[in-house]
């Protein structure tokens, strides 16, 4: 061989060596390479998935066969037969979230995908006629760290007026820290027995107007009982709440509409950015809470069962400073901005008595701390009905704020909501609405 | 044209030797190989400041290669520290003060994967104190556990993490075995320590399975903190033994096998509330939960309380009324009973689903007829979940007496009550608000089935009525002078009455309101010979709530009937 080329050839050898001997040193701290599975179906964050892989792993044995989220391994039964894999998460995933499944054999080979949740389950199946109803979970990355019920009335297509989207906050009667009792609530509320159990008669109310309806998914905290925990009544403890879950549920519901709005135009239902609201007892305190925390999004209001009073628009009232929930004094300290007096304005609201409700939420010591009661009681009476009810109605009267705000008293009503009430409600929605 | 191909071939050859031996020359004091857990060795002859930031020049770069995750560690365990890597410094200030002339170890991992370590020794304090880490004389050898084997006088450097990793054995399948002396708890969230780190990044995959089959549980491990996640309402079975899969991207396998256990140890000088997993195999579908007071081990009276519970809704959610039970445990009548006695109390988180006419916590008829399912006999699983109790508190040290003291209001009363009739070599002694099955077949001509009566009893119990059991029962009902809420507004259909038991039932009691039927009530039990075991109260000043007196009353009532001898106690007339 020519000296020159012999010369070649030893620097193309070297070259070869430096490159195989410094990836050696790789090879000792690589990681394990992962075959990539090509998959067909969805994992759903809600319910059973079936996927198909694209390989048949059956006669397989497995080492692992996991669902992943970052470093965190979510609980879930999943088996693989044949090339069908079947995933059963413990609890709801998060939607619209990535999550990885990793399956090892016990002859060392790793396969995986990532595959994004399907937050929208209609495995919520109902036998009812009228309408179809959804369940979507929770999207903390969206803001929302609760699951939430969707219902379309049918015919909703058919009606190419505008159209607002009702949204009724959930009431559980009683207490559970667990998602399955809350929903087992919300779902009494959110078809057919709205009326009834402890709903607002949204179910009864959005049919009539043939408009979509939101029920959150809200939890009523049962081993952290306190005012904080009450976020159903939208409490000011609750609002100032450090704990993560249930922090800040204004923003929340506020994520909550945004993601379904975004659904139902996906699916071609067109729907204006404000919604309408309907409240009883609870989610009155809720809805009419909400008001004033953020009346920009809200077109029109109707909310009942009040325990005869309602936060008042005002700083103050008889010298007496209102802060929230009474009033709007401290509204900053809350959300961080002021009271929107011009956006209140603009909110049509409807607000009812039964004229013998004796379901006095201001007696109440978890949904009204003392000092919250005494100022009531001071101001407008301790005596629920008519005393208080009048009193407040009162507070606004000859304000800015009394056009808006139409009062009903329903004689010989009680705590509940009636067929003559969903009747106005729905009337009063109709009016309101251009 | 050759040459000039020659020349490009040279130059390329020469860039990737060059590229390639430099990344080995800047490599310089690092080891040229990784040791037996991938990492590369760094010496270094700086040292670390006890306080404040040290500064390290290695004699390489890592460029691009940044370094994602690091740590500083002392004996295998973590010391708080801010580490900053920028090329080729390193800037450690430890969080809190560090232990003097003692070797401390760095751990990098880059951006692909690469390891590296570097053992550095703290610096000497120039007063000579005594260390802490000097040998202490008086420790003995059986206190030091092999995780944090600490020698005192040996200061050479650790080549790698833990020392014990070098004594991991495998399996025949090649997973390296972990052990640990702790458990599972059988619901909610267990922490465990893992006897070795997985830095960050490190993990690839963790599973968890009972005989082969996958649990599903959240998971996640931080170094060296395995947290396992059942959330509150899934259960692991008591006694079961669990195998944790770890899985590492470097391509091992580790296992760990662990026993769940619903309580493992009662510390007795504590309060403690345990809840127990629901045991098909020991005869029980649905959790309870038991409450052990502190002392109680030490108690005059040992003997179980139980309270069934009765949120006072329906529902389809299973989970709701274990939150409720745990509520009940926390604060009814059994609570103050339980610590009134200083003795355990149990609670049963049985269901109330929403079918109409099934009120399970006042163990009506159509709620014993059930034939099938999870819900089939609670009055038998009620049992089953009293044996587990006590037998769990034997296994602890705490042996109490077979019969129980029961606690019951409206329809929990309703279910004592049943289930004293049922069951009465069960019971010691019953305080409940209210009284409704007679102890007789037939009264007045009228046949009374149970819940009324006993005429028909033997179709749950396989025997006849057990009066002579019964009569050992020490009962104690009251009732509120303004309690109105009286369950036997009786109408057939409802909750499985019949015609014929409304018809006895306005026969018997003419007035079916308080105080008449209450008075009659009375009137039976003295006549059927039953008035020496059973007293009857009425408290003043309330209606169906409890009054502040309650609690007292049901004490002094139980400490007076806890032996064989039958006990009316002098009870309170108001009610607060």
């Amino acid at each position: 061989m020519k000296f020159k080329n012999k010369i070649l050839a030893f620097i193309v050898i070297t070259a070869l060596f430096a490159t195989f001997a410094s990836n050696t040193y790789a090879i000792n701290s690589s990681v394990v390479s992962y075959a990539d599975l090509k998959v067909t179906g969805t994992l759903n964050a809600i319910g059973e998935s079936t996927i198909t892989l694209s390989q048949n792993l059956e006669n397989e044995k497995f080492d692992a066969i996991s669902l992943n989220i970052e470093n965190k391994i979510v609980g879930a039964k999943l088996s693989i037969s044949g090339n069908i894999l079947t995933v059963n998460p413990t609890d709801y995933l998060d939607g619209d979230a990535t999550y990885t499944i990793k399956i090892i054999t016990k002859s060392g080979k790793r396969y995986s995908f990532k595959t994004i949740s399907n937050s929208i389950s209609d495995a919520v199946k109902t036998n009812y006629p009228d309408c179809y109803l959804l369940e979507v979970s929770q999207k903390p990355q969206k803001g929302f760290n609760y699951p939430y019920f969707l219902l379309i009335p049918n015919g909703i297509t058919n009606n190419t007026d505008k159209k607002y989207m009702m949204v009724e906050p959930n009431n559980s009667q009683s207490m559970s820290d667990s998602l399955e009792y809350n929903e087992d609530e919300a779902k009494e509320i959110v078809y057919a027995h709205g009326i009834l159990h402890s709903g607002a008669g949204g179910y009864i109310v959005a049919n009539n107007l043939k408009t979509p309806l939101l029920v959150p998914i809200f939890p009523r905290l049962s081993t952290k009982w306190s005012p904080q925990t009450e976020i159903q009544s939208l409490t000011r403890a609750s609002l100032l709440s450090n704990d993560p879950g249930i922090q800040r549920v204004d923003l929340q519901i506020i994520a909550m509409i945004k993601d379904a709005q975004q659904y139902l135009n996906t699916i071609k239902i067109k729907v204006e950015d404000k919604v309408l609201m309907i409240g009883f007892s609870a989610s009155s305190k809720f809805t009419q809470r909400f008001t004033v925390l953020h009346p920009d999004i809200i077109k029109t209001l109707c909310a009942g069962g009040l325990a005869g009073t309602f936060t008042l628009p005002l700083k103050s009232y008889k010298g007496t400073t209102l802060n929230y929930p009474l009033g709007v004094n401290d509204i900053k300290t809350i959300i961080g901005a002021n009271f929107d007096s011009e956006s209140y304005k603009k909110i049509s609201q409807f607000l009812y008595m039964g004229e013998v409700d004796d379901n006095d939420g201001v007696s109440m010591g978890n949904i009204t701390p003392p000092e919250e009661q005494q100022t009531v009681y001071n101001l407008f009476g301790q005596r629920m009905m008519p005393d208080r009810w009048n009193n407040t109605q009162q507070a606004i009267r000859g304000t800015e704020f009394e056009k808006a705000i139409q009062i009903k008293t329903y004689s010989g009503v009680g705590h509940m909501v009636t067929q003559d009430i969903t009747n106005d409600m729905t009337a009063f929605f109709i009016a309101h609405m251009g | 044209m050759k040459k000039a191909f020659k020349i490009l071939i040279i130059v390329v050859c020469f860039v990737f030797i060059f590229t390639n031996l430099t990344y080995a020359a800047n490599i310089g004091n690092v080891s040229p190989k990784v040791d037996k857990n991938g990492y590369y060795t760094i010496t270094t002859t700086s040292e670390l400041n006890l306080t404040g930031t040290t500064t390290i020049q290695l004699t390489f770069s890592f460029a691009k290669d940044i370094v994602t995750k690091k740590s500083l560690e002392k004996n295998g365990k973590i010391v708080s520290a801010t580490i900053i890597s920028n090329n080729n410094v390193l800037k450690i200030t430890p969080l809190k003060k560090l232990d003097s002339n003692c070797t401390y170890t760095i751990k990098l991992i880059t951006k692909s994967y690469k390891k590296y370590l570097i053992n550095i020794k703290s610096k000497a304090v120039v007063n000579k104190t005594v260390s802490p880490t000097a040998t202490p004389t008086t420790v003995s050898p059986t206190t030091v556990s092999p995780t944090t084997d600490i020698k005192p006088t040996d200061s050479t450097p650790t080549s790698g993490p833990t020392s014990t990793v070098t004594a991991l054995t495998q399996d025949d399948d090649g997973c390296y075995i972990l052990s640990s002396t702790e458990y599972l708890n059988t619901s909610g969230e267990t922490l465990i320590t893992l006897p070795i780190d997985f830095a960050d990044g490190t993990i690839d995959t963790i599973t968890i399975d009972k005989d082969g089959e996958i649990v599903p549980a959240d998971m996640e491990i931080n170094l060296s903190t395995l947290k396992i996640d059942m959330t509150p309402y899934r259960f692991l079975t008591d006694g079961g033994k669990y195998t944790i899969r770890i899985f590492t991207l470097d391509g091992k396998k580790y296992k760990l096998e662990l026993y769940a256990y619903n309580v493992k140890a009662i510390d007795f000088t504590k309060y403690n509330i345990y809840k127990i997993a629901p045991n098909p195999e020991k005869g029980f579908n649905y959790a309870y939960y038991l409450y052990v007071p502190a002392y109680s081990n030490d108690s005059e009276y040992k003997r179980l309380v139980v309270e069934t519970n009765n949120p006072g809704i329906a529902t389809d959610s299973i989970d709701y009324f274990q939150d409720m039970a745990l509520n009940t445990i926390s604060w009814g009548l059994g609570k103050f009973a339980a610590d009134g006695i200083s003795s355990p109390l149990l609670v049963p988180a049985f269901p109330r689903p929403r079918i109409e006419n099934l009120y399970t916590h006042a163990l009506t008829r159509p709620v014993m007829d059930i034939g099938g399912g999870d819900m089939k006999r609670l009055d038998l699983q009620l049992i089953a979940m009293i044996d587990d109790a006590q037998e769990t508190l034997k296994t602890n040290g705490l042996t109490l007496e077979k019969k129980v003291f029961m606690v019951g209001f409206s329809a929990s009363a309703c279910f004592s009550d049943n289930f004293i009739a049922l069951h009465p070599d069960k019971v010691k002694a019953v305080y409940s608000g209210g009284f409704d099955i007679l102890p007789t077949s037939t009264y007045e001509g009228c046949e009374l089935k149970f819940p009324f009566g006993v005429s028909d009893i033997s179709k749950y119990t396989g025997k006849p009525f057990d009066v002579d059991e019964y009569k050992k029962v020490a009962q104690f009902h009251f009732h509120g002078d303004q309690d109105m809420n009286d369950l036997n507004d009786l109408k057939p259909g409802i909750d499985g009455v019949t015609q014929s038991d409304c018809d006895a039932m306005n026969k018997i009691f003419p007035v079916q309101r308080f105080p008449d039927k209450w008075n009659k009530k009375q009137e039976i039990i003295n006549k059927l010979g039953f008035g020496d075991s059973i007293q009857f109260h009425t408290y003043k000043g309330i209606g169906h709530a409890y009054g502040y007196n309650f609690f007292s009353d049901e004490i002094t009532f139980f400490r007076a009937n806890n032996t064989d001898k039958i006990v009316k106690i002098d009870a309170t007339e108001d009610a607060n």
